[in-house]
């Protein structure tokens, strides 16, 4: 038969079976190739066939390294990098998108790694803050945590300002602004947290729109092992309606385990190095509590009740410092991809062995997270 | 397995189908081995497959190689089911794992053919419906272009280049990444 007599349909079922990077390149090869690999219902078919799961890792600034981000599937492949310009460097990662600071000119941008689109936000406060006589210039680097708010599909942004006082007296600021293409985004004022929370990187998190910050007192508490009650560990921020909502409970059944591992530990005259962090695994919102030699991951089953569930645990034994091993995602078969950060070390738990095995090692790695963006998508085609 | 099997060449002789070739060659299989393709469960279920189904798209020498396949996959299926309670457990693990290898030998051999064969094997398991074909020999040409640059893709599949200058620099731009 003649080979150029294939029918676009098998054509169609051929191509669904490769990976991103061909298809994209591909794209090239003649005007009907182009337009069925732009086709968002293709993207959506090899988006189903091709789930991932896929990390996004960011790079320190160095000048014998010029990668700025790389996406890897949990096997370690490298399947897109992006070259760092100039002095970029990231600050967050979150679903699909990644805040860029350039060192230079200290303004931000989030960038989406997938199409290459770029959102720019203005260098300046809110209105309302501006009439208040504040200056942008009195504040400290600012926290920025995104995601796509629920209902329109906007990208939108909150930001935290800190004003640094020495007598501890600190003034933060809340803002928020919607991702725009064509233009800056502009701030507007928000309200203040109900409590306050923490804005460190291990204690804070956007899924589905909504920003979860852990309760500083709970942070404490928890990591100098006092007592901790399950009463507002979490406040949350919708992205959409643009409110806190009320605050979430800690899990109830942690306490009275968490009253015998105290107790173990002063018997045994050692007390164990805690560490606590809120991530997202899976999708679902989990915290994440080591002491003694277990890390155990609780999933938020239900926010209005504040049912927790321990569903894994790992043994982190190997490793003395708990704030080094971040949990990733889990597989289907339960097995946990885990980021060592210190050894930048991309590693799998396997429950049923106890056992951690490397799966890559990112020299000059800084950060890992989960990414959800479709690898095909155009610039244009993601709103 | 011994009592499935003959259960089974009872049923089979009761369903016979004949499979009618493009250039008129006919081809009994059994009902099982024919129900693999989606298209013709739907004639069977519609009840017109008596005097035997005409393939015209579909040659003696592709359709040959299909029922092969249709042949060996439906052994697989009817052997899955009947293990099951035949064995215990761990022996059934066991003869699944020795049929799972055997099969993934069987498609391993059933590949290695000219281009212009694992083309009409794509058409024919496309035109047939059958899943399991069809992905095996997608997957199979999809491994062969993976690495390739879109100039070679033009040579091996003889596709003119319809795009601008201008637009291929558009492309390459937008996805700048996978051409490094």
């Amino acid at each position: 038969m003649d080979e150029g007599a294939l029918p676009l349909d098998v054509v169609h079922e051929i191509l669904l079976h490769l990976p991103a990077k061909p298809l994209c390149r591909f794209r090239a090869v003649c005007r009907p190739w182009r337009r069925l690999l732009s086709d968002p219902l293709f993207m959506a078919a090899h988006g189903a066939r091709h789930p991932g799961p896929h990390l996004i890792a960011s790079y320190i600034c160095n000048t014998e390294h010029d990668i700025l981000l790389s996406i890897v599937d949990h096997s370690g492949q490298i399947i897109k990098q992006i070259r760092r310009k100039e002095e970029e460097r990231v600050t967050l990662m979150a679903s699909d998108l990644v805040c860029i600071t350039t060192l230079q000119d200290d303004t931000y941008r989030l960038l989406n790694p997938s199409t290459g689109a770029v959102y720019h936000m203005l260098d300046q406060l809110a209105q309302e803050h501006i009439d208040r006589g504040l200056e942008l210039r009195d504040y400290s680097e600012p926290v920025h945590l995104f995601g796509l708010a629920a209902g329109k599909g906007e990208y939108k942004v909150l930001r935290m300002l800190i004003r640094f006082a020495w007598n501890g007296a600190h003034q933060y600021l809340f803002e928020v602004c919607t991702l725009n293409r064509n233009r800056g985004a502009r701030w507007r004022a928000k309200q203040a947290p109900p409590m306050s929370s923490m804005w460190d990187k291990c204690a804070r998190v956007v899924i589905d729109g909504v920003v979860y910050l852990l309760n500083v007192d709970v942070y404490n508490s928890f990591n100098s092992g006092l007592h901790v009650t399950e009463k507002d560990w979490i406040v949350s921020f919708d992205l959409e309606t643009e409110e806190w909502r009320p605050n979430i409970r800690g899990p109830s059944s942690l306490l009275v385990g968490a009253a015998a591992v105290d107790m173990l530990e002063r018997l045994n005259g050692r007390a164990g190095s805690r560490h606590i962090a809120l991530t997202n695994l899976n999708g679902s919102l989990v915290i994440v509590l080591a002491w003694s030699s277990c890390m155990d991951m609780w999933f938020l089953m239900d926010s209005e009740e504040g049912l927790w569930v321990k569903q894994y645990s790992m043994q982190v034994a190997p490793y003395k410092n708990h704030r080094l091993v971040r949990p990733l995602l889990v597989l289907d078969d339960g097995r946990i991809v885990v980021h060592i950060t210190n050894m930048r070390l991309l590693q799998i738990y396997d429950p049923r062995s106890n056992n951690f095995t490397d799966v890559v090692r990112l020299s000059h790695c800084w950060e890992v997270s989960m990414y959800t963006g479709n690898l095909l998508t155009l610039d244009g085609h993601n709103q | 397995m011994a009592s499935a099997g003959s259960g089974d060449e009872k049923a089979a002789a009761a369903a016979m189908i004949t499979l009618i070739s493009s250039d008129n060659e006919k081809f009994e299989v059994t009902e099982a081995t024919a129900t693999l393709s989606q298209t013709i469960r739907h004639m069977i279920e519609d009840g017109c497959t008596d005097g035997g189904v005409p393939l015209p798209n579909v040659t003696s020498k592709i359709l040959a190689r299909v029922i092969e396949y249709c042949k060996k996959h439906a052994t697989a299926a009817a052997g899955e089911e009947g293990s099951s309670s035949s064995f215990s457990d761990a022996a059934f693990l066991e003869v699944d794992r020795a049929f799972l290898e055997e099969l993934e030998e069987f498609d391993d051999a059933f590949l290695e053919v000219d281009r212009a064969t694992l083309f009409d094997l794509i058409l024919a398991a496309n035109y047939l419906d059958i899943k399991g074909l069809l992905n095996l020999t997608c997957q199979k040409v999809a491994d062969s272009v993976k690495g390739k640059t879109p100039e070679q893709i033009r040579e091996m599949y003889n596709i003119v280049n319809d795009l601008t200058p201008e637009e291929e620099a558009e492309i390459r731009r937008e996805t700048q990444w996978a051409f490094e």
